[in-house]
């Protein structure tokens, strides 16, 4: 694929869970792909990741993401427990008296620390171990999905989210269908996004996690907007909050059994119902503006 | 090292039979004599009368036994503190006070095999609000 200058990138995010951002991104994607621009989604849920099931796709291109792991050279080690006292994340095991040394690589976060701290002796090596894999998939001619995925047992899918990102980042458009939550997997996410859409329900659950969502990014001065999903639901809370602190109310999808059913079916509102198409290209707009 | 008188009575009668089916690998240490033994639990609190903790690696305290001289300490799990790899860090813990066994609700995946290397025997119990002193008087 040939290389572009920076495109834009949306990032579409909930600090709730199921609230749609699947949803909303792969319909986002496939209104904007018919709109012929040049498009990727980006499934950064790398620990469940699931948009897949809407757009399929053939595999083009997969990758491992790796990080590196000490390895102890038992012949060269003193067994002085240097190695254990830099390392932060208790990745190294180190008991003197019963010369015990371990590493423990599902801990390890790949710093380097211990390589350092063995330098006189060299007992430490480093090997590559497989965190997780980004997968390409093309999806029409100007569109494609790049989905992270990681191991299962593997600490953190932060570097595989940042590959796949990285990947996909020669496109004109990126969406990234972005983690639940606020922890690391959201912030590296929605760092390299232009706009945040957040994708809340009108129910109080709903409400409490934008609202953690809001601070978050409003602490990145990341500019965000809200889909308000299942729309008819719950209470007006969400509406006086967004009023008040000024948060733009992008679309609402309406809770409807219609729409859920295409959903459950696997199936894009925007493909199903065209009008929507027209729906989410004028968000699109409202995020650019 | 905290002993009282009410502790040695509690314990008078308590008399830990020293395992012998353990098996000893190249990486065992060896406890400092064969007769003594140190039996750690985790407990929820710094007293005998506590709960026993079913997480191994994040209890509040572990609640050491010297079934030879029937002294007790109690030893802050500072572990808790970590961010991830409590349980190994829980287990260089007991390693350092020379445990030789270990009774907890739950051992998990990352810490079975240290202990195992370390030959500290693991004893899982079952049921909420079994005190330390109760877990004691059953390893008679």
């Amino acid at each position: 694929m040939e290389a572009h200058g920076p495109g834009f990138t949306i990032a579409v995010a909930s600090g709730k869970g199921g609230t749609g951002k699947t949803f909303i991104s792969t319909n986002l994607v496939n209104a904007l792909e018919k709109h012929a621009f040049r498009v990727a989604l980006v499934d950064c849920d790398a620990e469940e990741p699931n948009a897949r099931e809407f757009t399929g796709g053939k595999l083009i291109a997969s990758k491992d993401v790796t990080q590196k792991v000490p390895f102890i050279d038992k012949s060269h080690c003193v067994y002085c427990g240097a190695c254990s006292e830099y390392c932060a994340y208790n990745a190294i095991f180190f008991v003197k008296e019963a010369r015990v040394i371990r590493v423990m690589e599902e801990l390890c976060h790949g710093c380097g620390a211990c390589s350092v701290a063995c330098k006189p002796y060299g007992a430490i090596q480093e090997k590559d171990d497989v965190l997780g894999t980004v997968s390409t998939y093309q999806l029409t001619a100007t569109s494609r999905l790049v989905e992270s995925r990681m191991k299962v047992g593997v600490h953190s899918p932060v570097r595989i989210i940042k590959e796949a990102i990285r990947i996909a980042s020669d496109t004109d458009i990126v969406v990234l269908d972005a983690p639940p939550g606020t922890s690391c997997p959201f912030i590296q996410t929605v760092t390299s996004a232009d706009f945040v859409v957040l994708v809340t329900e009108p129910t109080p659950f709903g409400l409490s996690d934008l609202k953690q969502s809001v601070e978050t990014l409003r602490s990145m001065n990341k500019p965000c907007g809200v889909v308000v999903n299942r729309a008819g639901l719950g209470t007006r809370d969400v509406y006086d909050y967004l009023r008040e602190e000024q948060i733009p109310l992008l679309m609402q999808i309406p809770f409807d059994r219609r729409i859920a059913r295409i959903y459950s079916e696997g199936k894009l509102l925007t493909n199903e119902e065209p009008t929507w198409q027209l729906q989410f290209n004028q968000m699109y707009n409202q995020l650019v503006e | 090292v905290l002993k009282t008188e009410s502790n040695e009575q509690m314990f008078n009668n308590i008399h830990l039979l020293c395992t012998s089916n353990r098996s000893f690998s190249e990486n065992d240490y060896t406890p400092i004599n064969d007769i003594c033994m140190k039996v750690a639990i985790s407990s929820t609190a710094d007293t005998v009368e506590a709960s026993v903790d079913s997480r191994f690696g994040r209890c509040a305290y572990f609640v050491v036994f010297d079934t030879e001289n029937h002294q007790v300490e109690f030893i802050k799990n500072t572990a808790i503190d970590s961010s991830q790899g409590a349980g190994p860090a829980a287990v260089r813990i007991l390693a350092d006070h020379q445990v030789s066994k270990v009774i907890s609700g739950v051992f998990g995946v990352k810490v079975k095999p240290l202990l195992e290397a370390l030959s500290i025997e693991m004893q899982s119990v079952k049921g909420d609000g079994l005190t330390v002193v109760e877990v004691l008087k059953q390893l008679k």
